[in-house]
């Protein structure tokens, strides 16, 4: 189902952005910070404000891709991280959307927020930042 | 300082500010999970969880119910509620797991650090802090050398406060947890270090503990270390209680100190944990007088194999002596009325885990034994009829939501 809403197959490479709402700016967004906002081990961007982590769900393909090649971890462990604080009460779990296109109107309509999408995603991408740079 | 109380005085206005602040609260600031487990044990010798001894016990469960509430981005609470039905060691009865209260000072990648206060889950090595809550553990029985079951309340929360951190350093990342505070006691704690349920009780208790993980390469490699000291003050009951059951006013000492390691790849974790446990009775006397002090020393060494999202296997070892002095239990079992075995255990466990959708997990184990260490007094009553070699065939059903 995931494979046709995203319109991929699981033998294509692509390079997948990272994307932020329009308000986040001039933010250091690098490899640490993204494994940290990611594995909601951080909660706030520099200027103090909430950071607000979407995800697509675990066993989709993107977010295999994006967490072993931008993260650089497995998803499992990024599934132990949320796990164990969300039952220790120390952290919460990301958002969990259904589709890219979800991902990218939520991110778009969310101050504050991070998320990411594949490179075959090329919709009005201009009410989103995609971040290039890290 | 006393603790005892702060989790209770916290709760009501934790829930105050929950009920008025859930009519506006959006979703990204408020949640509610939750999960339930089933578990079915079997043994051809002694009991665990319930009467297992060549009939099926069906005497475990844990429901669990988490909420949390973001008041600012830097002020956070949460509470978790917990039933867990374990045999004769936990009876069902809903018990706040957690109320805290989560204030961090600094939110960046090189160094965050807060403070949380309240009832908090005791982070003590890898898996203590979400033992009951099977979708985290790697088997249905976590390593009961290391994360013995019966003195579980001891283990489970603490009313007190942590300050934590996690800071970039070479390699990786530093996370620092420094608690203090008042551990749960009960009567599971006697069975657990007095190995009875004693004429007295213990009344008051403080501990401290400190745990540092170092994560190398993302998380790839875990290393870490947990030191801890529990103090429990006894106090004697009605006078005229048995010799053999009474001991003297005055405090159990506990102190811990356990090594951690992890290494994690796509497909393999391999993980082992090593602890040396120092109990001393010197000051309760009792029938510790004869052995006021012990070297309780324990490890496992487990692998895991994940073969696609929905399967997983496991292997592990898991050693425990009760007195490193006396690792086969020889000299003990002249001391105390028990059986040698009652001194050690040595564990084989095979698993098997099945996730045919992100919310529910079925696992199947078996463990192959020697010895009786960990096998709890509440459900094996007649210490002369436990059985040095027993096997252990668990089923277990999970569903989160």
């Amino acid at each position: 189902m995931l494979f046709v809403v995203l319109g991929l197959s699981s033998g294509q490479i692509l390079a997948d952005s990272v994307i932020v709402s329009l308000d986040v700016k001039d933010q250091a967004i690098n490899k640490n910070f993204l494994l940290a906002a990611f594995s909601m081990r951080i909660t706030r961007w520099p200027d103090g404000r909430r950071i607000r982590v979407f995800v697509l769900p675990d066993r989709a393909p993107l977010h295999q891709r994006f967490v072993k090649q931008h993260l650089q971890v497995f998803p499992y462990q990024l599934r132990n991280n949320w796990d164990r604080q969300v039952f220790t009460g120390t952290g919460s779990f990301p958002v969990t959307v259904a589709s890219m296109e979800e991902m990218y109107h939520m991110v778009s309509q969310t101050e504050g927020s991070i998320g990411y999408i594949a490179d075959s995603f090329k919709l009005n991408l201009e009410k989103v930042r995609v971040v290039d740079e890290f | 300082m006393n603790f005892k109380y702060f989790a209770t005085l916290l709760l009501p206005g934790v829930s105050g500010l929950f009920t008025s602040s859930c009519l506006h609260a959006d979703e990204e600031s408020f949640s509610l999970s939750g999960f339930l487990t089933q578990g079915v044990f079997y043994t051809d010798n002694n009991n665990v969880y319930g009467e297992s001894d060549d009939t099926p016990s069906f005497d475990f469960h844990e429901i669990g119910l988490n909420t949390a509430y973001r008041f600012t981005p830097a002020l956070r609470g949460a509470v978790q509620v917990m039933s867990r039905q374990a045999g004769q060691v936990d009876n069902g009865e809903p018990q706040l797991d957690y109320a805290l209260l989560d204030y961090r000072f600094s939110d960046s990648p090189g160094a965050s650090y807060g403070v949380r206060a309240g009832r908090l889950k005791v982070p003590f090595g890898f898996y203590n802090e979400t033992r009951d809550v099977a979708f985290t553990r790697p088997s249905i029985l976590l390593p009961q050398s290391l994360y013995f079951d019966q003195a579980r309340n001891l283990e489970l929360s603490i009313d007190g406060a942590i300050l934590y951190g996690s800071m970039e350093v070479p390699g990786g990342w530093l996370d620092l947890d420094l608690l203090y505070g008042s551990p749960k006691t009960d009567t599971n704690v006697e069975y657990a270090y007095l190995a009875m349920d004693a004429a007295g009780t213990f009344e008051d208790s403080e501990g401290y503990m400190a745990r540092m993980i170092y994560n190398v390469d993302s998380g790839r490699i875990r290393i870490g270390t947990t030191v801890a000291e529990y103090r429990l003050s006894y106090k004697p009951g009605a006078p005229g209680a048995p010799v053999w059951n009474e001991f003297n006013e005055g405090d159990l000492k506990l102190n811990v100190a356990m090594l951690s390691a992890q290494y994690n790849t796509a497909n393999w974790s391999l993980t082992g944990e090593y602890m040396v446990h120092d109990i001393d009775w010197t000051e309760l006397g009792g029938i510790y007088t004869v052995r006021p002090k012990t070297p309780l020393t324990s490890y496992y060494l487990q692998v895991q194999y994940r073969l696609n999202y929905n399967w997983d296997l496991l292997l592990r070892y898991d050693d425990l002596v009760l007195d490193g002095n006396d690792p086969l239990g020889k000299r003990n079992s002249l001391l105390f009325p028990k059986q040698a075995h009652s001194f050690y255990a040595q564990d084989v466990t095979l698993g098997v885990g099945w996730q045919p959708n992100p919310d529910w997990l079925f696992r199947a184990e078996i463990h192959n034994i020697k010895g009786t260490g960990w096998a709890a007094e509440q459900d094996n009553t007649d210490p002369a009829s436990l059985k040095k070699y027993w096997n252990i065939f668990a089923l277990q059903a999970t569903y989160r939501f």
